[in-house]
């Protein structure tokens, strides 16, 4: 029952404890990849906010400057117009260079009426002569409208307003029209400027820029409408051109973002950043804005996410695999770890029970060895006290020596087996040491003397009157050091000294006897040693039951000599306090 | 009556032990010594006749000496005689001792028995 029950019991802890480690480790491992990860895509987003707001505070200054070369010529047109009048001649101030054809489709004058009084259809812009007509009425009101309509807000010289981009003269086409207001002397209302451009020409300052395979560029207006856009996502080898000449029905030029979060935010800030999802194509991005010195347009940089995660989409996965692998490593060593306690569990467990059995078996045996043995040396006594020849006396004395010492090696391996299996436990009590002491000393005084021993006592100083130990043990290992000293040694003297030590009370046995040789002073306390090999007496078993003993007590047994010069065993026994 | 002239009960299924433990009670002083094989024939006994003392082997077929000394002490209840009981064993551990005095025994012998260890024993009881 108990057996089974101890067995049981140290079968599950040694193992939970390496369960738990590896599971404290796999948790650990995981918290700090994931963490990493985390802080590793809050970095990459963090750079692509602060990329986005560099290049948006970039892409502001080269829209205004951009601006500032639509508004010059447009300025310039004004005051050519206002001091030729009709005699204006538009052709020759594009031959010379002044009004860039690459820039302009169309350059016109109006009246207050939105009547065109000058117009010219630049070189650049064969398609717009198609219909120069309908774009030039359409172009012509809306301008108009725009340019007169914050009536409060016009000035002296004006602003150059930039108007929604409008369907161009062929189809699919855009133009974004400029206006500058004409004054009269008075500075009443007298016309405007119009410059209608491609909205290309701010879609190619933007290609310069390197944004990745999602990055876009817009200019977008304080109402909401998108003036010019670059997408790369799209893009071809010329890509910007076929985004405005497509005028598919994704074309984002002309659309209305006015609903979108970004533009919220924008209506109150001059520049921010933020992260949405673009309305127009759906990509997930980062927004940074900035509004124009001197206009209400916003430059709006958005930089895809995913392309930003790319790289860190490479590490994730990485870092993930080495916490997959590294916790498998971690589950296989842990699995190949309590395999070995287990098996290591199960052969502690048949050795235990061996020994219990082999306990079990020396028990059973003394037992039945006793029975014999009480004839042996019962009638060997009574026969000893029956017979008056000497001789025979001593043949019976024989056999009454024999069956004591079979009886004391049928004892000394029962005991010896029991404290192996651990079925030996000590009582702890207070002794009275000196008497302890003589009564060691007494029992082997008659044998001391028989062999002309001279046996003695020697107690030092310090000692305690009483000492915390186990009586019949530390009885039965003293016995079995004098026995021993008391047997080697031919003649001389045997002492039995004790004293206190910091470690405990020291308790030795000194003899003059043959010695022991260096190399035996281990070997002589496992079981069955003996110095004399061919000698009948000894049990060879007295040292290894002293050594178990003095162990079993928390003491430490040696021995000192000097081969030929007597040996001295002692043990020392640590000082217990009163239970 | 006098103690000395009441006979010694031994209960014990070994021939040879039997026959040694007589000798060996003979050697005391103890002429009257009456020899039972097993337990139950000796409470028979015990039931009409009287005795000393009782020496009982304790691992014995039909009745341990632990069940002999258990009825006898319930049958002392009523008496409130107290025979004295020594235990004869050849189970020579520490815990074999507790186990007599715990069943009622009064002594214990370990065999192998020694004249010494007799005298000692029976001494308190004589």
């Amino acid at each position: 029952m108990t057996m089974q029950f101890r067995l049981k019991s140290c079968h599950f802890s040694p193992i939970l404890l390496p369960c738990i480690f590896a599971v404290a480790l796999i948790a650990g491992l995981w918290s700090v990849a994931l963490y990493q990860m985390g802080a590793a895509r809050e970095n990459y987003l963090t750079g692509a906010t602060r990329d986005a707001e560099n290049f948006a505070t970039s892409l502001t200054v080269r829209t205004e400057r951009a601006i500032d070369v639509i508004d010059q010529t447009v300025d310039l047109m004004k005051f050519a117009y206002d001091e030729q009048g009709a005699g204006l001649n538009i052709k020759a101030l594009i031959s010379g260079g002044v009004i860039s054809a690459d820039i302009f489709n169309r350059v016109s004058v109006l009246d207050r009426d939105a009547n065109v009084l000058l117009s010219s259809t630049l070189a650049g812009a064969a398609k717009v002569a198609a219909s120069p007509l309908v774009f030039s009425a359409v172009a012509s009101n809306a301008a108009l409208f725009a340019a007169r309509a914050p009536a409060g807000t016009l000035k002296e010289r004006g602003k150059l307003s930039i108007h929604k981009p409008l369907a161009g003269p062929d189809a699919g086409t855009r133009v974004i029209q400029m206006t500058r207001r004409r004054n009269r002397p008075d500075g009443s209302f007298n016309g405007a400027i119009v410059a209608a451009i491609d909205p290309l020409y701010f879609s190619r300052i933007y290609d310069s820029v390197d944004l990745g395979r999602q990055g876009t560029i817009s200019l977008v207006g304080n109402d909401g409408i998108i003036r010019a856009r670059r997408s790369s996502a799209n893009d071809s080898a010329n890509g910007s051109a076929n985004d405005s000449a497509n005028g598919s029905a994704n074309d984002p030029i002309g659309r209305d973002e006015k609903g979108t979060p970004m533009f919220k935010s924008m209506a109150q800030y001059q520049h921010g950043a933020m992260r949405a999802v673009s309305t127009i194509d759906g990509i997930d991005r980062i927004w940074a804005y900035r509004k124009l010195e001197d206009q209400a347009l916003y430059v709006v940089v958005g930089v895809g996410v995913d392309d930003r995660l790319k790289p860190f989409i490479v590490m994730q996965r990485q870092l993930l695999a080495l916490a997959v692998f590294s916790s498998l490593l971690i589950l296989v060593f842990t699995g190949l770890l309590i395999m070995l306690i287990r098996r290591l569990g199960r052969a502690r467990e048949l050795a235990m029970a061996e020994s219990h059995n082999k306990t079990v078996l020396l028990s059973n045996m003394s037992h039945e060895l006793r029975t014999p043995l009480n004839g042996i040396l019962g009638y060997a006594e009574l026969l000893k006290e029956e017979l008056f020849d000497a001789e025979k006396r001593s043949f019976a004395q024989y056999i009454h020596d024999s069956g004591t010492h079979l009886l004391s090696l049928v004892n000394s391996l029962l005991q010896i087996s029991k404290i192996e299996a651990g079925e030996v436990s000590v009582q702890w009590k207070g002794e009275n040491l000196s008497e302890l002491l003589s009564q060691a000393i007494n029992t082997h005084a008659s044998n001391a003397r028989a062999k002309g021993l001279v046996l003695s006592l020697a107690m030092g100083r310090d000692l305690p009157p009483e000492l915390i130990c186990d009586r019949m043990r530390l009885l039965q290992v003293l016995n079995n050091l004098l026995h021993n000293a008391i047997k080697f040694t031919a003649s001389g003297k045997v002492e039995l000294a004790v004293s206190a030590k910091a470690q405990g009370i020291r308790f030795s046995v000194a003899d003059t006897g043959a010695g022991v040789a260096p190399e035996l002073r281990e070997a002589i306390f496992n079981s069955f040693f003996q110095v004399e090999r061919h000698s009948m007496q000894g049990t060879g078993l007295g040292l290894a039951i002293a050594k178990q003993l003095v162990e079993l007590m928390g003491g430490s047994i040696g021995v000192e000599s000097t081969p030929g010069h007597g040996a001295t065993f002692f043990f020392i026994l640590p000082l217990k306090v009163a239970p | 009556m006098t103690i000395n002239s009441m006979p010694i009960v031994v209960v014990e299924d070994n021939e040879m032990s039997q026959h040694l433990i007589a000798f060996q009670l003979k050697r005391i002083g103890f002429d009257q010594v009456i020899l039972f094989a097993n337990g139950v024939d000796a409470i028979e006994w015990l039931a009409d006749n009287e005795c000393a003392l009782l020496l009982t082997d304790c691992q014995m077929p039909k009745m341990s000496g632990f069940e002999v000394t258990r009825h006898i002490r319930e049958r002392e209840k009523s008496t409130g005689a107290h025979l004295a009981i020594i235990a004869i064993t050849a189970s020579a551990m520490e815990q074999d001792r507790a186990l007599c005095l715990e069943a009622g025994m009064d002594g214990y012998l370990a065999k192998p028995i020694q004249m010494a260890a007799i005298r000692a024993a029976l001494a308190p009881w004589l």
